[in-house]
């Protein structure tokens, strides 16, 4: 009975607590509509950076894939580029062994008598073929060079040693040429960790320039102990050479002045190789030359210890 | 009596050659371009030694080699491979096998010669007639 007889007041008052009750409801049911307005937004934003990321992440595929090819097609070039080195070496030999026998057999008669002109002839072709095997075979070598594929059997070795192989090698056109052969070597062992046959090949290069450029004198062949490396010359009393020639000396096919040694033309390629077999070897090799007076060919090889035998044997190299 | 050797090679040039260089030094020869009649006439003449090129159609050199050495009267002929290619891993696969010996393309007549003579035993005896003295 109490409660109808609420004064207005107090309706007015409850009235007025509804009123801002709805209001309230009305702030918050806005604030949720905005609030669901921005997950909307952020959900949209955020598949578009999925979207994004997902073509990211196929492109990587993609290029993936290329990088894979294309690893696979540099594979398969560097087989081609050995396999080449290869079948043309072959290839050349060959007709050049038949050609050579061929005409070695006729100069020895085999065949029947031949004039002394027909012989003459006969030893111009034969002189040019071997010329011939040379190029090719140092072709082939600094093919090789160039690819990477020259192969080094290293090991411990005294470098006199193979200064001595070489040396035995030009014995007799030295004597033959009269002219006088030094050699200087360290007392104890110079020892280095080397590929024998490339070291008496740069030996045997250096001796055989040396002998086409000098016709009165000596050569001279040292080997020297030094504190980190072995460092070898050869040296020669022959015509020398020019300033302006020094720089192109270790370049390919360069051959300087006349060699009047006919019988043995050189190629042009063999300081190139040597050079290649001593930067291979971590070495140096240089000239230095007086015109007339002569010229001294230097090298130096790292002295054997056991970290360079780590450190240098390289697969492949 | 003069020794007999085959020579087999798929190059009739090189092949003549080889055959005429022999024979000019006392040896018979006997000749071959491919590995079939190879083995054939290993087994028909039983040379005492074989020069032996490693490219050579119907089985290849190594083919030949392989074959011969697994019949009784051929596995003691000593063979001499002829290849062009330089490659270590050859080389040394080829003397593992069993091979005598090996000769490089381009090869000069002294070569094949002083190692047709190692192989056929007879710088052994020229060796020993030597040291004697």
């Amino acid at each position: 009975m109490e409660d109808k007889d609420k004064t207005k007041e107090e309706l007015i008052e409850e009235i007025k607590v509804i009123k801002a009750r709805l209001t309230n409801l009305q702030d918050l049911e806005n604030k949720y509509k905005n609030t669901e307005l921005d997950l909307k937004k952020t959900k949209e934003e955020l598949e578009i950076e999925a979207w994004g990321l997902a073509k990211t992440n196929e492109a990587i595929k993609y290029l993936y894939k290329e990088l894979d090819k294309k690893n696979k097609e540099l594979q398969t070039l560097d087989k081609l580029k050995t396999d080449f080195i290869n079948t043309t070496s072959h290839e050349l030999r060959t007709p050049l062994t038949t050609i050579r026998e061929a005409i070695s057999q006729v100069l020895d008669g085999i065949h029947g008598q031949t004039t002394p002109e027909q012989r003459e002839f006969l030893s111009i072709c034969l002189e040019d073929v071997d010329r011939l095997k040379r190029l090719v075979s140092d072709i082939l070598d600094i093919s090789k060079i160039e690819a990477g594929r020259f192969k080094l059997i290293k090991e411990q070795v005294d470098i006199v040693s193979l200064a001595k192989v070489a040396i035995a090698s030009f014995y007799p056109k030295v004597k033959s040429m009269g002219l006088g052969l030094r050699e200087n070597f360290c007392s104890q062992a110079a020892m280095a960790y080397v590929d024998k046959d490339s070291i008496i090949r740069v030996f045997a290069n250096l001796i055989g320039n040396a002998l086409k450029f000098t016709d009165k004198g000596y050569i001279e062949i040292s080997v020297v102990d030094k504190p980190t490396d072995i460092e070898c010359s050869v040296s020669d009393t022959g015509r020398g050479i020019s300033e302006e020639d020094i720089p192109q000396v270790f370049g390919k096919f360069q051959q300087f002045g006349n060699t009047e040694m006919a019988k043995e033309k050189g190629t042009g390629l063999g300081l190139s190789i040597a050079k290649s077999i001593i930067e291979l070897h971590q070495g140096d090799i240089w000239v230095e030359s007086n015109l007339n007076k002569g010229t001294t060919f230097t090298f130096t090889l790292p002295k054997y210890t056991e970290e360079k035998q780590k450190e240098t044997d390289i697969p492949g190299v | 009596m003069p020794k007999k050797i085959l020579v087999v090679d798929d190059e009739p040039n090189m092949l003549r050659l080889i055959a005429v260089r022999l024979k000019v030094n006392n040896y018979d020869v006997i000749t071959a371009s491919d590995g079939l009649y190879a083995v054939k006439k290993a087994h028909e003449e039983k040379p005492d030694l074989i020069i032996l090129d490693i490219k050579i159609p119907v089985g290849g050199g190594i083919g030949v080699f392989e074959n011969l050495r697994m019949t009784t009267d051929t596995m003691l002929i000593p063979i001499i491979f002829i290849t062009a290619h330089p490659s270590e891993e050859i080389r040394r696969r080829v003397l593992e096998m069993g091979a005598e010996d090996f000769i490089a393309k381009p090869f000069d007549a002294d070569e094949l010669l002083a190692k047709v003579r190692k192989a056929l035993g007879e710088d052994i005896e020229k060796d020993q007639a030597q040291q004697s003295k």
